[in-house]
């Protein structure tokens, strides 16, 4: 732990990616108790008003502030992206450690919906979710959840294989300790690690399918400040105002970057052999 | 080696298979029949109940499956009361351009991906490495629907160089039509770019320090032999499976990309069917898309094959 | 070039690396000759500096920012360290060859053999691509590969270690260079294939003149094959004869103790292996490197490294015990 700690220190980028998220977590959560951030405010004398000291990202079509917007969507981002990569990894790690562990037909049957599920490719999938449940934010997050799934499925399968054959369970098991304890005990911490990692790239990769299709109104309710939808509506004005085309946009690169990066630093932290490699 | 292709192809029979059911019975959840859309404002009963029967609606939904299946088989993914036409159809006309939009982008990807990976990884700790790295982070964290606005507004709307929207079938015009596909395969190829730059980096740093590019060197082969051909060559391996991969990516995105530029493909196509519950088309895409990546990814394997002789199964 | 010249002169060569540790120093004021024809043998622990000696040599090393070269290391009456690497090109391949430990890794694995080999006669004389395919056809047939115009089509995976390492023998003589460097050639070789592959190495040498450096951890390969054994220590030699004054007469503690730590059949009891391990090439012991595993060691051995002298006619010691018999 001390040794992941110093390694994580260690790389810098890491650390300011995750002092980015989680200020603008803070930012955005104090920013929306206040009052006069109101995202839906308009303003029929600024509208349309390019960046300035009042309106530091400018105003959309209505006269709102698009900078108040951007901050209230972060925190629809980043809700989107915990729950779904939440519900993912719960669901993942828990069908791919149970068909690991208990092998056989439960284990043959799993894999091969994996892989079909597999071949669907990301937004697709989620589009079809989605066209199936309806757009709202709660669907959105199900549907999320639902491709991201499998990848956490594969880690921890994976992880359980090799983990199921190690010394320490096999002597757990030989002095008679039931198969879920010796699950729970074991494998669960073992499989931490990877799982970290996965989960981290998996936030920059909901936050991306979030804005992806909210952009073609197929995620989030249609008025509902998110960044795909700044998007798509900024695309819209972008001849008249550039800076709704561009702030969101900017917005949502940042965000996915730092979980990139943060992801790609826990990796190196938290597994040797990568770190090894990249040296 | 067809041993190992019909091998490759029987594997994915199954996989296809699940791709089918999931097609056919995961619409079949969707709240609202086509029926009831078809005839919308029109709705009465007895008409509803003369089309279920015309279109098997009445039928178990397992019976449905395998009329739908031995169809599918045939050739024949039903017709589409929406468009009046068959889906294959509607699928093939679209997906030419489709197919166009992920060659451009596979292409650009490949060219910026593999040059600038193989530099990064011979010159490590240069400008351009650090470049590289730095691109290889950005490229997949820009939505692609957001570098396909900013290509847009820049290079479209404000340079003026290139068109952005009232596409132009290839048949038409040659010049015209590539001149319209550029911005979208940049858009939808940038991301590429960025995880082929990766791979070939990472690849080709293994390989280089493998004994037998250094036993290469000591038989006097020149830098350029042993980088383009010795160590390139090995490298390619774990770049064809990023690019299988990256089909799916190509595939998925063509959806958004599609919309942003107006490109009348498979992506546009699916979404059309999705805001018109159209059951049968959506159904018939779902399968064409997800057969496909599973087909790309079979052709990667057989690609292997033809690259690295020990492969022989 | 006179034939009396010895067709390689290492003079005081040394190589460091820089490492995050400090620099590692892999040889340390190395000197010693080739003369045509002669095969040389140097043989020390793993670590020991063998290997960098030879690339060195090829100038395989000294070209990345951490590794550093000094000395002079003169092939043909040129300094090597001092040619770049488009002129290394030329002379690799064409006046030197070498051969490595592990066949199996030596070769690219997507080529077909016979492919690999034609690469150097296409390279280095300009021989056209068909006859350069024949000409590696015969050099298959040179290092008694069976049904070599077979095997040439195949890819290394197909091949056994002892017939890659033929083949990777074929390649290095193939144009007939002036100097092979063979690193370990039999190690990760069966014994029966080691005696064979070693066999092969003497008749070409035999056939084609060459002088050939000889690597190995191995003092039986040596005594088999050398004229001149070269005893290698922590990057630096320390004994340096002919192979016969080196098995009759050692004189290095460190010779004694390898030579003693060779399995004999005639003599009863266990083996007698060198205690201790070997030093860190980063933090080498002040004086002779030898001294903390040295049953010997003097005062003088921890304080002052010892030079290699010449004691008797071409009998060459690092060490103060034979300072102290004077």
């Amino acid at each position: 732990m001390q040794e992941f700690w110093y390694q994580l220190r260690k790389n810098k980028t890491a650390l300011i990616s995750l002092l980015y998220i989680l200020l603008l977590l803070c930012f955005s959560g104090l920013s929306s108790l206040l009052s006069g951030t109101d995202p839906f405010a308009m303003n029929p004398e600024a509208i349309l008003s390019p960046p300035s000291l009042e309106h530091i990202m400018g105003t959309d079509q209505f006269g709102r502030d698009q900078f108040v917007r951007i901050t209230y969507g972060a925190l629809i981002s980043f809700k989107v992206g915990f729950i779904s990569v939440g519900i993912a990894l719960l669901a993942g790690t828990i069908m791919g450690v149970i068909s690991g562990f208990l092998g056989g037909w439960v284990d043959l049957l799993m894999s091969k919906i994996m892989e079909v599920l597999f071949s669907f490719p990301d937004i697709f999938m989620a589009l079809v979710v989605m066209s199936i449940l309806g757009a709202s934010i709660t669907n959105l997050m199900i549907a999320i959840g639902i491709v991201y799934t499998p990848i956490f499925g594969r880690i921890a399968r994976g992880a359980a294989l090799e983990i199921k054959s190690a010394q320490f369970i096999e002597a757990a098991r030989s002095i008679g300790v039931r198969q879920s304890v010796i699950m729970l005990r074991h494998i669960i911490p073992n499989i931490l690690a990877p799982i970290i990692v996965q989960a981290t790239l998996s936030l920059a990769f909901a936050i991306l399918s979030e804005a992806g299709l909210s952009f073609l109104g197929l995620g989030v309710e249609p008025d509902t400040p998110s960044w795909g939808i700044l998007l798509s509506e900024g695309k819209d004005w972008m001849e008249a105002a550039w800076w709704l085309a561009v702030f969101p946009g900017i917005a949502i690169t940042a965000s996915v970057l730092s979980f990139n990066l943060l992801g790609d630093g826990l990796r190196d932290a938290l597994d040797p052999k990568m770190r090894n490699m990249t040296d | 080696m067809v041993k190992y292709a019909i091998k490759r192809l029987l594997w994915a029979v199954p996989i296809l298979f699940g791709i089918s059911v999931i097609s056919f019975f995961v619409i079949r959840l969707v709240p609202g029949d086509t029926v009831t859309a078809i005839l919308g404002a029109h709705y009465n009963e007895e008409q509803a109940v003369f089309l279920r029967t015309k279109m098997g609606l009445d039928r178990s939904i397992v019976y449905q499956y395998l009329i739908w299946i031995k169809g599918v088989i045939q050739g024949d993914f039903g017709f589409s009361a929406f468009t009046h036409k068959p889906v294959l159809d509607s699928i093939l006309e679209r997906l030419p351009i489709t197919l166009e939009l992920a060659f451009i982008s596979l292409v650009t990807a490949v060219l910026i991906g593999i040059p600038m990976g193989a530099l990064a990884a011979v010159r490590r700790n240069s400008l351009i490495d650090n470049f590289a790295s730095i691109w290889g982070m950005l490229g997949v964290s820009i939505p692609n629907f957001w570098l396909a606005t900013l290509l847009i507004l820049v290079v479209s709307l404000n340079l003026g160089l290139l068109p952005s929207g009232n596409f132009i079938p290839l048949g038409e015009s040659l010049e015209g039509n590539i001149r319209h596909m550029i911005l979208p395969g940049l858009a939808l190829g940038g991301a590429v770019s960025a995880v082929v730059m990766r791979m070939t980096r990472s690849a080709m740093i293994e390989v280089l320090d493998q004994n037998y590019i250094e036993m290469a060197r000591a038989r006097g082969i020149r830098k350029n032999q042993i980088l383009f051909r010795h160590a390139l060559k090995n490298a390619l391996i774990p770049i064809f499976t990023v690019l299988g991969i990256q089909a799916g990516y190509l595939l998925g995105g063509s959806v958004i990309i599609e919309q942003v530029f107006s490109l009348p493909g498979i992506g546009r196509l699916s979404l059309q069917a999705i805001t018109n519950r159209d059951y049968v088309l959506l159904q018939g895409t779902i399968l064409f898309v997800a057969g496909g990546f599973v087909m790309i990814n079979l052709l990667v394997d057989i690609l292997y094959a033809f690259i690295d002789p020990r492969i022989k199964l | 070039m006179s034939k009396d010249r010895p067709i390689l002169e290492v003079k005081h060569l040394s190589v460091e690396f820089k490492t995050r540790e400090g620099i590692l120093k892999a040889v340390n004021d190395v000197s010693f000759d080739v003369n045509p024809a002669e095969m040389i043998g140097i043989v020390g622990e793993s670590g020991c500096g063998k290997s960098v000696t030879s690339k060195a040599i090829m100038k395989l090393i000294g070209n990345r920012k951490n590794e550093f070269l000094s000395g002079k290391v003169i092939f043909k009456g040129e300094n090597i360290l001092e040619k770049s690497e488009k002129e290394m090109q030329k002379i690799r391949g064409r006046d030197q060859a070498l051969i490595s430990q592990d066949p199996m890794t030596s070769l690219n694995p997507l080529f077909k053999v016979g492919q690999q080999i034609a690469e150097v006669p296409r390279i280095h004389q300009k021989v056209a691509k068909k006859n350069a395919w024949e000409k590696a056809i015969k050099m298959l047939e040179t290092v008694k590969v069976p049904s070599a115009g077979q095997r040439a089509n195949q890819y290394p995976h197909q091949f056994s270690g002892g017939m890659l390492q033929r083949c990777i023998i074929a390649m290095g003589l193939s144009c007939e260079p002036e100097l092979l460097i063979a690193d370990e050639p039999t190690t990760a070789l069966d014994v029966t294939i080691q005696a064979q592959v070693l066999k092969l190495i003497m008749d070409l040498k035999k056939q084609f003149g060459t002088a050939i450096i000889l690597i190995t951890h191995d003092l039986g390969v040596v005594a088999q094959t050398c004229d001149t054994v070269a005893v290698l220590y922590a990057g630096s030699i320390v004994e340096m004869t002919s192979k016969k004054s080196l098995f009759k007469s050692p004189r290095h503690p460190y010779t004694r103790g390898l030579l003693e730590s060779i399995p004999n059949p005639a003599k009863k009891g266990l083996l007698n292996p060198i205690g201790g391990q070997p030093p860190n090439l980063v933090k080498l012991p002040q004086g002779c490197p030898f001294h903390p595993r040295c049953g010997l060691a003097l005062a003088k051995c921890r304080e002052t490294k010892p030079d290699l002298k010449n004691r008797s006619e071409n009998h060459r010691v690092a060490c103060w015990l034979e300072e102290s018999h004077e």
